[in-house]
């Protein structure tokens, strides 16, 4: 295993690029997260690693060595998971898992990996004997088994529903740990890629937007665009001055200056008996938590997510107060 | 390549001025011959659109008793050969010629063409459609005139289609009957007289017949049915039940039951004097020319079919309406266009297996083209991809992934391309070598001549032989139902 490194990477078809001086870079045996809506470069990026895309300009390092758009995909030593798992539909399990290895290599090794995904005794089975869950992780499997230097999984869990999600994203993080493996995963969720991976890159119109840990890309996104993309938001048009800002839930401290807009989580809506005064409009229950539309005094309509139990009702007077310091983008949206 | 024997027989229709091809086309002759088919044709597709629509609705739709079975047979009909049916219902009932002959042979042989899509709409189509209609106040059987007959029209049009067709260039049923249809009149036209080019001037003729067929069916078409997920719920048939299957035990009786009866009859019965080595040699005949077309057919259809696979839009859809255009391909006209390129191009060929073959390329590259297609988009790109990911090169991963999830396909194909070739007559009966006699012209000399005992036994191994495509796309269809899961 080794490190990735990719620098000011261009890439394209016919004249038109879809990816524009891409910089990020994945340490060795850690899993970093390519998010981005449809249509801003991910599966382009992915092609481009694996070989089966060229380079138009810049740098793809494997470790200590360079990938250029010469290096056939057979050559490089990057394993794919694509989308569903793609796997062989005329092989066993086993035959599956084993497809990247010598004849040699393959008994033990392939056992290895089945049971590492949890799927010890499927050998034999058949991919159309598979569910969507173990599919995937025979993918994972058959990827990991030749020991590449990377692996690139393509939204492997985007067909999975959503209990099933879950509980697969835990399993092929810890898979990876344990394997030791380098890992670049790309999807258009942002739960997704801020609950899985150590590192994120967030893509935009085939540019990279920020490049950070998932914490920091959550709390302090490099703009409004990635701010409303990675979770949900409140947004005021506000004025910032030596350090604090009106809104219509009070003056709330913030950083920056001069006119622009006020992000808060609606996590950070606090209801209780101090703060502004609203009315409950209504309660959009989760399970885990809750969502309760409000309405302000001045007509603003506000969300609060509240954890535990919920004890308001439609049509209850609350108070609203704001938890932390609030984020603010400088400049008219 | 297949345009080039149809550019030449233009070529040779022209070549002696166009007054010659003018007079041809002004005799009374061809407008009658014309009339004959094109009455002949509408008069089936309409019988076969009743026959084909009721039918499907009946083992898709109804609560039938034991639909499955007459599911698959109601569709068998489509493995016999129109001269086969032609000469069971002649032997059976002799006094069935002309018009109404022909007519009753073709209708029974060719139903099964709108049963098939029709079926396959009917399935597909999204009953919430139709539950609506219902929750507005509609009846079931204003439902089924409002909104289900206008969900399968365009599968009931496509089938018409390739029932007109199949009239239009059918050599074997009209001429068992006697029935002076076009291909008829050009095979006549082609053996009466030393002048052929009135037989290449109406070659071209049927030629654009079908095309235009084509054309104003494409143009009919229309949208296609919303694909709905869920299966539609059975209509029972209440007091209708009994005519409903009678209806159908009837039908097949008379498309499967008389054809076999009557081949058994003969065989058992007929005071025959046939050889079995004559057989023997026949078969073997049959067999050699129809392997040597189908390999050559296959060897031409494999790079088209493999780039029209892999690359969607255009080319794909070029081959969609070549597969059509083969349809509208008479045999007659390309086994005529072989002979006159042959004898002025390559007189060594003329009348040579090789020619045979290749006028079978022809006529069934569209078939072949489609199985590869078929075969090859069940081994998608990204298996590709993953394989060399994995370490293996473009040939291992051909050798590994590719050639062994296509082959099914492939192989299918070619032993459906084996059997038609077996099947075919008129180009068959123009191109063969002399001496060189295969089951299916066997059988219509014999028929000619009314020797009904000695043709029996080319006949029932005829039906043996065109009755395996069934069976081996049958397999391979349902492999495709359970290997397809992902």
């Amino acid at each position: 295993m080794s490190g990735l490194t990719v620098k000011r990477l261009v890439a394209g078809y016919g004249g038109e690029p879809v990816l524009r001086e891409v910089d990020f870079e994945v340490p060795e045996g850690r899993l970093l997260a390519v998010l981005g809506p449809s249509g801003c470069g991910k599966t382009t990026l992915l092609r481009v690693l694996a070989g089966f895309h060229p380079i138009a300009s810049g740098e793809v390092w494997l470790g200590e060595r360079q990938l250029t758009s010469d290096v056939p995909p057979e050559r490089r030593g990057i394993g794919i998971v694509p989308q569903e798992g793609a796997l062989f539909p005329h092989l066993s399990v086993a035959g599956n898992v084993g497809f990247g290895l010598s004849r040699g290599e393959r008994g033990d090794r392939v056992e290895e990996l089945l049971d590492l995904v949890g799927l010890g005794g499927f050998g034999s089975r058949m991919p159309a004997q598979l569910s969507g869950g173990q599919a995937q992780r025979v993918a994972l499997a058959r990827a990991l088994a030749p020991r590449p230097g990377v692996v690139l999984l393509d939204e492997p869990f985007s067909a999975l529903d959503a209990g099933l999600r879950e509980e697969l994203r835990a399993d092929v993080r810890a898979t990876l740990k344990a394997a030791g493996a380098t890992a670049l995963l790309v999807t258009h969720d942002q739960e997704e890629a801020l609950g899985i991976a150590d590192h994120v890159v967030v893509l935009r119109d085939g540019a990279v937007a920020q490049f950070a840990r998932p914490q920091t890309i959550y709390a302090s996104p490099a703009d409004l665009g990635v701010a409303l993309f990675v979770g949900e938001a409140v947004t005021f048009a506000g004025v910032a001055r030596s350090g604090l800002v009106e809104t219509p839930l009070g003056t709330l401290p913030t950083s920056g200056d001069g006119p622009g807009t006020v992000l808060l989580r609606p996590e950070q809506l606090i209801l209780g008996s101090t703060g502004v005064p609203s009315t409950v409009d209504d309660v959009l229950f989760h399970g885990h938590d809750a969502t309760v539309l409000l309405r302000l005094a001045d007509g603003t309509r506000v969300r609060s997510r509240v954890q535990g139990r919920i004890s308001v009702r439609a049509g209850d007077a609350v108070s609203v107060s704001v938890d932390g310091t609030v984020l603010f983008f400088a400049g008219t949206p | 390549m297949a345009v080039l024997p149809l550019a030449y027989l233009a070529v040779r229709s022209f070549e002696r001025g166009g007054g010659v091809v003018w007079d041809v086309l002004a005799r009374t002759r061809t407008a009658e011959l014309a009339l004959r088919s094109l009455s002949l044709a509408v008069a089936v597709t309409a019988a076969c659109l009743v026959l084909g629509v009721l039918s499907a609705w009946l083992v898709t739709r109804s609560d039938l008793v034991g639909r499955r079975a007459f599911g698959v047979l109601l569709v068998l009909p489509l493995a016999v050969p129109s001269y086969v049916a032609g000469f069971t219902w002649i032997s059976v009932a002799p006094e069935l010629t002309g018009f109404a002959g022909a007519f009753v042979v073709l209708t029974l042989v060719s139903y099964p063409y709108v049963l098939l899509p029709v079926a396959a709409a009917l399935r597909t189509a999204d009953p919430a459609v139709e539950e609506v209609a219902r929750s507005l106040g509609r009846t079931s059987r204003q439902v089924f005139f409002s909104v289900t007959l206008r969900q399968i029209r365009p599968a009931a049009l496509a089938g018409g289609l390739l029932v007109a067709l199949y009239v239009l260039s059918d050599f074997g049923a009209v001429s068992l009957m006697r029935y002076e249809a076009f291909t008829l009149g050009i095979y006549t036209s082609y053996r009466a007289t030393f002048d052929r080019t009135p037989a290449a001037v109406l070659g071209l003729v049927l030629v654009v017949l079908a095309i235009a067929l084509t054309v104003g069916e494409r143009r009919a078409r229309g949208m296609t049915a919303h694909r709905g997920r869920r299966q539609p719920l059975t209509v029972s048939l209440g007091r209708a039940r009994v005519p409903a299957l009678a209806g159908t035990a009837v039908l097949i009786v008379l498309t499967l039951g008389v054809p076999v009866v009557s081949l058994v009859w003969w065989l058992v019965a007929g005071t025959s004097t046939f050889e079995v080595a004559d057989l023997l040699a026949t078969a073997g005949n049959t067999v050699a020319v129809s392997a040597f077309g189908a390999v050559l057919t296959l060897l031409l259809a494999l790079p088209v079919g493999i780039l029209a696979a892999r690359h969607q839009g255009r080319l794909a859809r070029g081959v969609e309406l070549a597969s059509f255009a083969g349809h509208a391909l008479p045999g007659i006209t390309v086994g005529l266009a072989l002979v006159f390129f042959g004898i002025r191009f390559a007189p060594a060929l003329y009348q040579t297996i090789p020619m045979l073959a290749f006028a079978y390329a022809v006529l069934f590259l569209p078939l072949a083209v489609g199985a590869v297609r078929t075969g090859v988009a069940h081994a998608p790109p990204v298996l590709e991809d993953v394989s060399r990911s994995l370490g293996h090169g473009r040939w291992r991963t051909g050798l590994r992934v590719t050639l062994p999830l296509s082959a099914p396909g492939i192989l299918a194909g070619t032993a459906l391309v084996f059997l038609t070739c077996a099947k075919e007559l008129p180009a068959t009966l123009l191109l063969r070598p002399t001496g060189v006699d295969t089951l299916a012209t066997e059988l219509w000399t014999r028929t000619e001549v009314a020797a009904y005992a000695a043709a029996a036994p080319y006949a029932a191994v005829l039906l043996v032989v065109a009755a395996i495509p069934a069976v081996v796309l049958d397999r391979f269809l349902r492999q495709d139902d359970t290997g397809g899961e992902r």
